[in-house]
């Protein structure tokens, strides 16, 4: 053993880098060379053998703790050699780690067990398919050891090396040292991937037997690469005579061994040092040019095998390995050349946490194994976390991955929801073979087994099919139904992918696909956008509805006919929000919101509610949007606005129920609604069919249809489930449920985000309206109802409405800083001005005319630039300072005037000013006059006998018709900054406009 | 508008410690603010309260500001000069792009609020040079005052050239600061804040003198004509100013000596003074302190009583600043509060 471990130590520290490409290698060899620093690795496999008979034995005495490691380790390497090397691999661990805690001259067992730990954990790291060629290839490495890594020589030298020591010491290290070999003989065939699989099954088994060891091994690790280094270096020729002395040997050992370790757990550090270990392995290789020759053959092969298969993050440990090595050998020699053993051990001792990590065996093999060993080896392993390093490792990576993907931003949220098709997309591709069967049966089911596939692309579908999952969960009805759209959802992107649309029927598909408009927060929402669409089209056609109806209907006495007009109002006044998508009244969009938000849980309630209590009229109402409006408007308790709406327009009412028919009947009616859709291949249209495109198909299939439509009322609609037009209460039931199921198909459709049949409902509603556009009257009513009192009871419902009624008196002004502006604007208007131009003025202007007429304002013609503020303005300036100045002293001390008080150096409150400015003061500025007023103007001088104005001509710089105008705020604030005035504004209700106040 | 000017108001200039942060803001007490963005007390700003950036070190400070809207709005246009409306837009372009050199320069629209650049502490020192010389602000009785001498080494470096150049009566000194020594656990706030920031009276003890000799003046009965304008000076139903100086006796009417004082001034149009010279005295006057005393006349009630209480205790103990002025605790400002609800319900009221 010890003659075999010395050559193999030769070789390891033999190949100096010069001597390799030049024995063998081509100069591209360097590199490979580098990446063959494993060459060394042959040796290992020589010692292998040797340890593996040592190491059987022990193995043998330590049964117990074998079938651990076996478990993991043996199903890779899958020989029993193996295995017990992997035993004999821990207690060396063990014995190891004591050393790296206290004992710097302890025993060379310790150091040997350090050794092989190291190993197995490099092998571990780089290849995790190679457990098979592991297996075999333990045969392969003996003769090709040498060729292997020379990394792996390394290893295989400090393990081969130790060995000898610590069979003379210890029987387990033996053992050890045979499991490193074995993964060596793998290493050769490919190295990177044959390490990787041992890695990981020796990394569960260290974590097991050893838990604390990953400190020692990052300080140690070092100094032990270094020893191994400087031996290597020094001495192939001294490793014989190390070889002699076991201690030596062991040191060597520990020094690879450490190497290892510190490999796994350093990181940036080991890499740098790889460069020396390199460096170190290349001289080492043309020292020993019958190895390195023999490396050189197999190094190609290795080094393509790498190329190929090791991860680069295995390489990188590899190397990093070696580097440590490297460092610590620099450390090592120092120590060697001093001769000073103890140093060695303690520098191995660092090197032993390593090791442990490596091993395979549990702690208590290792204590049987030896006593004195024992204790120590216990304490390592107590000291080490191997097997949690090596947890933590295999974890990592997932979980690195996860928390990746769990910060999200609200765009993030918007996206996703749209984006899971194109995910399910191509992973279905992936994942089918494996889980084929799944994704046809639930949408859920199919993002599981992507998940699995890769981990990026499940999470989000995750989250998705969670909100599904549970729908599907809480609706036992319904469940049926979710599966179907999982199924559609999963078939859309296919089809689209797939096939080429001619013009037309891509112009359909345009026309179908609904692209969704809203705020981000409105998008963020978990609600499917199916839902988001509904409720938008709800909101925006109830509106017009409203309006319609208000400009059609006049039922007398009713509620209803006022508020829809005046809703129409707001939303004129209101583009932008109107253009976010939000409902013209913000409550109602806030309101549908709440009440949907929540839906996912609720939904899945709500369906079972709607079945249970199909019969009950009043319970229905606080299940969904849907359900309250039909139920309400059916048991005619609130009727206010429906009931006026309801009389309107058969015609409407019957729309609506062919919608909610359809989306009931979804099932039933695709064939039909196929049919009437110019679409090409019915099959995209199925499968692609979104909402829209039910909803646009359906009118037409509807009208036709609609059996309901004569009697339909808002009740009707609700109930127009196919058995029953009006009884309300009755028929509740069955349109309950037959919009639970009509729903989730829309959705299915639509988007992959499935929601839960009450959420449905609403959605439901509202596409029914979106789709009626003709007749929108009827409809309107229904929805707008439903949108204000989502749960509302009855009584809420009917106080919804008269909120209305009253912010509708209150339209006007939607919010306070607009108020203020009307009113100045109103101000302006009024002729409430005297009209005393202030002499200076230059204009032409017709003179005093008493403005009696409040529906005449005095007209005047003014060179062009006095309507430009910016030349305007300092006239305007001069003029307000005058007056200022020209103000008396007050006579209260306190009230003092304007002029007092900015010598105060009080802040001026803008509004204030203004209008002080305005009522006393004749200050004004000049607008253009519109045409109806110079008309007026000039009918009123004609009327009193004077001349009209001339006419202006357009493009003349010189005059222009103006009116005047009082000041407004901006123009004293700018005056007051022109005078360093402290000006603020009164009316600053909210923070947001806090910035553009004060600057 | 009922609270008088307030004894002081200072915007300033926080400097981390790791020197790479700053921090602009407001306050009637710097020394007890400066503790609460060092975290001695509550209520330090959100941006100063990482403990990596701590302790912060106040590099300078900007003073007189006439009230606490002055001192936010100046402090708003500090700390976004980019986007201030007390800087024409093309000047505010122009040097937004100047002092972001060599950084890319953003297509937003003009209309657009613009994120705040970062400043270096050379362009916030900048800014505040070019702040002190808008129209808005210049008028105002203002006066700097460093206590990091680094900072005012770059102050004068840096706005030596600029033009225009600060208004001459706008002081600009440099009391260095002992930086605080590494602190331990027991004398956290007082070794943190520099004693000569703890020494900065933000009391109107010393307006104390001028309102007792204009309460002497009144009680004698010796006001009863303007120096200006040799007319009747009703004591109840006009505003007038008394000269500070103690030996003077000259009260004029407020519009009246702003009037000589402009005129003094000579060519401006402006309506607010700076300083002047007592008509009779002829010792230059500063406005502002005509005007503070003014102030607390007629608003400053609570101020004179709470100037005018701890004075007995004085006899006895002496007179300790918290005591002073109770009005001012509490009555700090941080943009980022609701200050603006106060400013309504101020007006509102």
């Amino acid at each position: 053993m010890a003659g075999i471990t010395f050559d193999l130590l030769v070789l390891s520290s033999s190949p100096p880098p010069s001597s390799a490409p030049s024995i063998t290698t081509p100069p591209s060899n360097q590199q490979r060379v580098r990446m063959a620093t494993p060459l060394p690795a042959a040796l290992s496999p020589l010692a292998s053998p040797k340890r593996k008979t040592s190491g059987a034995l022990r193995s043998d005495s330590r049964a117990v703790p074998l079938p651990k490691s076996a478990s993991r380790g043996f199903a890779t390497a899958a020989s029993l050699t193996k295995s017990h090397h992997f035993g004999g691999q821990n207690d060396v661990a063990t014995a190891d780690i004591p050393q790296l805690q206290s004992r710097r001259n302890s025993l060379h067992a310790s150091e040997i067990g350090e050794n092989a730990p190291k190993e197995p954990r490099n092998r571990a790291t780089k290849a995790g398919p190679a457990t098979d060629e592991v297996e075999q290839k333990p045969k392969k490495p003996r003769a090709r050891k040498p060729k292997a890594d020379k990394e792996v020589h390394m290893h295989d030298a400090v393990s081969r090396n130790p060995p000898p020591t610590t069979s003379s010491h210890f029987g387990n290290p033996p053992t050890i040292e045979h499991s490193g070999e074995t993964p060596i003989p793998n290493a050769k065939a490919k190295l990177a991937k044959p390490r990787k699989p041992r890695a990981k099954k020796e990394k569960p088994e260290n974590g097991e037997t050893q838990t604390k060891i990953p400190k020692a091994r990052i300080t140690k690790p070092r100094g032990v690469t270094i020893s191994t280094a400087k031996v290597a270096r020094k001495a192939k020729d001294d490793i014989s005579s190390h070889s002699a002395t076991g201690k030596i040997i062991d040191v060597t050992r520990t020094r690879t061994v450490d190497p290892d370790v510190g490999a796994q757990p350093i990181t940036t550090d080991d890499v740098l040092i790889s460069d020396v270990a390199r460096s170190h392995s290349r001289k080492r290789d043309t020292l020993s040019k019958q190895k390195a020759a023999e490396q050189a053959l197999e190094l190609d092969e290795a080094v393509s095998r790498r190329m190929d298969w090791t991860p680069t993050k295995d390489t990188s440990a590899q190397n990093i390995l070696t580097d440590s090595a490297g460092k610590e050998n620099t450390a090592a020699t120092l120590h060697v050349e001093s001769g000073a053993f103890t140093h060695l051990l303690s520098s191995f001792a660092f090197a032993n946490p390593n090791s442990q990590s490596t091993t395979n065996t549990t702690m208590a093999n290792l204590a049987k194994s030896g006593s004195s060993g024992v204790m120590k080896r216990r304490r390592v392993e107590l000291v080490d976390v191997p097997g949690n390093q090596s947890n933590s490792r295999n974890v990592s990576p997932e979980k690195s991955k996860a928390p990746k993907k769990k910060p999200r931003t609200i765009t993030d949220f918007v996206t996703d929801q749209y984006a899971p098709p194109k995910e399910s997309v191509p992973q279905p591709s992936v994942a089918t073979g494996y889980f084929e069967p799944r994704p046809t049966t639930t949408t859920t089911t199919t993002k599981v087994p992507l998940n699995d596939a890769s981990d990026k692309p499940t999470k989000p579908p995750r989250k998705r099919p969670s909100s599904k999952s549970a729908s599907e969960s809480g609706e036992t009805k319904a469940r049926s139904k979710p599966k179907k759209p999982s199924t559609k959802t999963i078939a859309k992107p296919k089809l689209v992918a797939d096939k080429l649309l001619s013009p037309a029927s891509a112009v359909m598909k345009m026309n179908k696909q609904d692209i969704l408009f809203g705020t981000s927060s409105q998008l963020a929402l978990e609600e499917s956008p199916t839902q988001i669409r509904h409720l938008q089209q709800a909101l925006h056609e109830s509106e017009i509805d409203a309006e319609i109806l208000l400009g059609i209907s006049s039922a007398p006495g009713t509620m209803a006919p006022p508020v829809w007009p005046r809703l129409g109002k707001v939303k004129g006044k209101r583009g932008l929000w109107s253009a976010s998508t939000r409902g013209e009244d913000g409550q109602l969009l806030e309101k549908t919101e709440d009440v949907y938000l929540p839906d996912p849980d609720r939904t899945q309630d709500l369906p079972l509610l709607m079945d249970v209590d199909g019969s009950h009229s009043d319970d229905d109402i606080d299940t969904g949007f849907v359900g309250i409006d039909h139920f309400q408007s059916n048991q005619g308790v609130i009727h206010i606005s429906s009931d006026s709406v309801l009389p309107m327009d058969d015609g409407v009412f019957d729309d609506v129920i062919v919608r909610v028919r359809d989306e009931r009947e979804m099932d039933f009616n695709f064939n039909k609604f196929d049919d009437n859709e110019p679409v090409p291949p019915p099959s995209n249209q199925k499968a692609e069919s979104s909402f829209f495109d039910i909803d646009d198909f359906l009118p037409q299939s509807h009208v036709p249809s609609p059996v309901a439509s004569n009697s339909s009322s808002f009740l009707n609609i609700d109930e127009i489930s196919p058995p029953a037009h009006y009884s309300g209460p009755s028929l509740n039931p069955t349109p309950s449920t037959s919009i639970t199921t009509g729903s989730p198909k829309n959705r299915r459709s639509r988007s992959p985000k499935t929601h839960p049949a009450i959420s449905s409902n609403p959605k439901s509603i509202t596409t029914k309206q979106p789709a009626s556009k003709g007749t929108s009257k009827a409809r309107q009513p229904s929805e707008a109802p439903p949108s204000t009192p989502p749960r509302s009871s009855k009584g809420r419902f009917a106080d919804i409405e008269e909120i209305l009624d009253s912010e509708d008196d209150e339209a006007l002004s939607p919010s306070p800083p607009r108020i203020s502006r009307l009113h100045a604007t109103t101000l302006s208007l009024e002729p409430s001005i005297p009209s005393l131009l202030p002499p200076s003025k230059p204009t032409n202007m017709t003179d005093e005319v008493e403005s009696d007429d409040l529906d005449t304002v005095r007209v005047l013609q003014m060179p062009r630039t006095m309507i430009d503020w910016a030349t305007s303005k300092s006239y305007i300036f001069t003029q307000i300072t005058a007056a200022i100045r020209a103000l008396p002293p007050t006579i209260d001390l306190k009230s003092p005037s304007w002029h007092e008080r900015i010598l105060l150096y009080d802040a001026i409150v803008l509004e204030d000013f203004t209008a002080f400015l305005n009522t006393s003061t004749r200050i004004r500025t000049y607008k253009k006059a519109t045409q109806k007023q110079t008309k007026a103007w000039n009918k009123k001088l004609k009327k009193e006998g004077r001349d009209a104005l001339p006419d202006v001509v357009k493009g003349d710089d010189g005059a222009v018709n103006v009116v005047e105008k009082e000041l407004e705020d901006w123009m004293v604030q700018g005056w007051c900054e022109s005078m360093s005035v402290c000006a603020i504004n009164k009316v600053r209700g909210r923070r947001s406009g806090m910035g553009k106040g004060l600057c | 508008m009922d609270k008088p000017i307030p004894a002081f108001y200072c915007c300033y200039l926080l400097r981390s410690k790791n020197r790479k942060s700053y921090y602009i803001g407001s306050t009637p007490s710097p020394a007890r603010r400066l503790g609460q963005h060092n975290g001695d007390s509550k209520g330090g700003a959100k941006r100063t309260s990482m403990q990596g950036k701590r302790p912060w070190e106040m590099t300078c400070i900007v003073t007189g500001f006439p009230s606490r809207f002055a001192a936010l709005q100046f402090e708003w246009a500090w700390q976004n000069t980019h986007m201030t409306r007390h800087v024409d837009r093309d000047i505010r372009d122009a040097r937004t792009e100047d002092l972001q050199k060599g950084k890319k320069k953003k297509g937003a629209s003009p209309n657009k609020r613009r994120k705040r650049p970062p400043m270096s502490l050379e362009a916030r020192l900048k800014n505040m040079h070019h702040l002190l010389g808008v129209k808005s602000f210049d008028r105002w009785p203002l006066h700097v005052r460093y206590f990091a001498a680094d900072v005012f080494a770059q102050w004068e470096k840096h706005t030596a050239k600029m033009n225009p150049s600060l208004r001459k009566s706008i002081t600009v000194r440099l009391t260095p600061a002992e930086l605080p020594p590494v602190t331990t656990e027991f004398d956290n706030l007082v070794s943190k804040t520099p004693a000569i920031i703890r020494a900065i009276e933000v009391a109107y003890e010393d307006c104390k003198a001028h309102v007792e000799k204009s309460r002497a003046l009144l009680d004698e009965g010796r006001i009863n004509s303007c120096s200006v304008c040799k007319g009747k000076l009703d004591v109840s139903t006009s505003l007038y100013l008394v000269c500070p100086l103690e030996t003077c006796q000259t009260v004029s009417h407020m519009t009246c000596l702003s009037a000589k004082f402009l005129a003094e001034e000579g060519g401006t149009d402006a309506l607010l003074p700076i300083e002047g010279t007592c008509p009779r005295c002829r010792s230059p006057i500063k406005w502002n302190t005509l005007v503070k005393e003014l102030s607390l006349r007629l608003r400053g009630e609570q101020e004179l009583e709470a100037m005018f209480k701890p004075k007995r205790r004085k006899k006895a103990n002496g007179v300790s600043e918290a005591e002073v002025d109770p009005q001012d605790l509490g009555d700090d400002d941080e943009l980022e509060d609701d200050w603006m609800q106060e400013v309504n319900d101020e007006d509102g009221s």
